[in-house]
């Protein structure tokens, strides 16, 4: 190593190459194999004992699907990130995905800590309560709703809040949406970081997104989780939990009730699915989501939600001209926070346009337009 | 020093300016074969740009297959320039593209045409001895040495600065 501004210890760059093998679920005969370099030679590299070349190095960047910088830096290893990679080998996502996950929390700490970021709030922790009842969701909902200042009005956006009142990187990206819905991993460098199926309809993510916060409040001992479909008829006590808390923080009863006394007339009438899916585009979530809720609040009987949910009501012709079936947008792989920090470090000069437009995980050129036609609407 | 003695490596802000003045191909043919190099990053960032990469890419392996440029990546066996190239990434401050332009310019003796002045900046504490032009330098050095009429290039600067009012 040429360098010694830059250059790392070997045991450094050993733990980091261990680390990532065992992410990638790698023994070292694998990589033995795949690199044609003996396994004692791999051994004595990941134990510090010999320093690794450059050639070297690279070549395990790429076996591992890692930028080579990522075995420079100090505390790369992430305990919460490990066990998401375990999970993903056999879970409902790809280790693929998973490392994209870590890479842009890490981009955003690195952002922040390039711009002198203000240190953002963290989500309060009552993990050590243990909670996993069902009103002890409820309850917690309320507390959070109260704290966040919401009182009773649906949420109109639940990334936008959680990352700027509880400083959660919330990130998107696609996945099967059969398989997964979404994964939080809490580290103590990298803070709450949640993952969301880009794939998903977005009243279906912000569901997953209140389920993840529950994790992340209620169960954060865990460090890291990956939530599969099917979302709601689970029997797991900590899911149904996050499901129960999910439904409340963005649902809550008061206003549910209050609500519904002024769609639902004369009162006691039966409820209708024009109702459901009206009440679903006041909250901002699934007609499903909202027909459980209604379930678990007593306001709708099992058979008649069993009966409105056989009828394929989102997409009737009612629920279209209620609005409920719009076109939507796929949403932005990174939350609105890190690309302010993203053009703020462009604006400093502290990086340059192609990395900005890595960041943001965009195409150069198509970036570069985007700023073109921004400028030239500005001097218009 | 006489333009162009070596090999200039062009970075996407170079060829992206060019290519919105339409003016790519005229830019780079004036000079002999294989004054230019790209990385494999350029051609990358080309294939995924959904509304006009596919004509992009298409210009590019042209100017490829006539030897007009050649596309180049870290060479996977050289220690120097692979430490070069990680170093710059650890810096954070530089996309993988112009990271390996620089890692190249500075082993191999190239040249770096860039108008983005943080690679600049970092290219010349890296290595000053590697000579750092924007696209205007690049067409005014093409008039110096009678390759293209000043006209031609007034042409061309007119609809760069079109393109990218700012």
């Amino acid at each position: 190593m040429p360098t010694n501004t830059m250059t790392p210890s070997a045991v450094t760059v050993g733990q980091a190459l261990k680390h990532a093998r065992a992410a990638m679920g790698l023994t070292l005969k694998q990589v033995s194999k795949s690199m044609g370099t003996a396994i004692s030679t791999i051994s004595e590299i990941e134990s510090g004992k010999r320093r690794i070349s450059a050639v070297e190095l690279y070549r395990f960047a790429k076996l591992y699907q890692r930028p080579i910088s990522f075995f420079l830096e100090e505390s790369e290893t992430s305990a919460s990130f490990a066990i998401l990679m375990r999970a993903a080998g056999s879970a409902s996502v790809s280790k693929e995905t998973i490392i994209n996950f870590h890479e842009l929390c890490r981009s955003y700490r690195d952002l922040k800590k390039l711009v002198r970021a203000p240190e953002m709030p963290s989500p309060p922790d009552y993990s050590a309560s243990r909670l996993t009842a069902l009103d002890q969701a409820e309850e917690l909902a309320k507390t959070e709703r109260s704290s966040l200042g919401l009182n009773g009005q649906p949420i109109k956006d639940i990334c936008d809040l959680l990352e700027g009142k509880r400083g959660i990187k919330i990130f998107h990206l696609p996945e099967d949406e059969g398989r997964f819905s979404g994964a939080f991993t809490y580290d103590e460098q990298l803070g709450a970081c949640f993952l969301i199926n880009s794939h998903h309809p977005e009243r279906r993510r912000t569901f997953t997104v209140a389920h993840e916060y529950a994790h992340c409040v209620a169960h954060r001992n865990q460090l890291a989780h990956i939530d599969t479909c099917p979302a709601f008829e689970i029997k797991n006590p900590r899911e149904r939990f996050a499901n129960a808390f999910a439904a409340a923080f963005l649902m809550p009863r008061h206003t549910v009730n209050e609500v519904l006394g002024q769609l639902v007339f004369p009162q006691k009438s039966a409820l209708t699915a024009e109702v459901l899916v009206h009440l679903a585009m006041y909250f901002g979530v699934s007609f499903e989501a909202m027909g459980w809720r209604l379930v678990s609040l007593r306001r709708l009987s099992l058979s008649r939600w069993e009966e409105l949910s056989s009828q394929q009501v989102p997409s009737s012709p009612t629920a279209r001209l209620l609005g409920y079936c719009k076109e939507e947008e796929p949403p932005d792989t990174v939350p609105r926070q890190y690309k302010y920090l993203s053009y703020k470090a462009y604006e400093m000069k502290l990086i340059s346009f192609e990395k900005l437009a890595e960041l943001l995980r965009r195409n150069y050129y198509e970036l570069k337009e985007e700023f073109e036609q921004g400028s030239r609407e500005g001097n218009e | 020093m006489p333009p162009l003695k070596k090999p200039v490596v062009l970075d996407n802000d170079v060829v992206s300016r060019l290519y919105s003045a339409s003016a790519l191909r005229r830019a780079l043919e004036v000079w002999p074969k294989l004054s230019f190099r790209v990385t494999e990053r350029v051609i990358e960032e080309a294939e995924q740009w959904r509304t006009q990469g596919q004509a992009l890419l298409a210009l590019l392996r042209e100017l490829e297959a006539e030897k007009t440029l050649l596309v180049t990546c870290i060479d996977e066996t050289s220690e120097e320039e692979i430490w070069t190239y990680a170093r710059l990434q650890l810096e954070k401050k530089l996309g993988r593209g112009e990271s390996a332009s620089i890692a190249i310019a500075c082993h191999r003796g190239f040249d770096i045409a860039t108008d983005d002045s943080v690679a600049t900046d970092i290219c010349k504490t890296m290595n000053p001895s590697v000579a750092i032009f924007g696209t205007g330098a690049l067409l005014n050095m093409a008039v110096q040495e009678g390759l293209m009429t000043r006209n031609e290039v007034n042409a061309i600067q007119y609809k760069i600065r079109r393109a990218s009012k700012a």
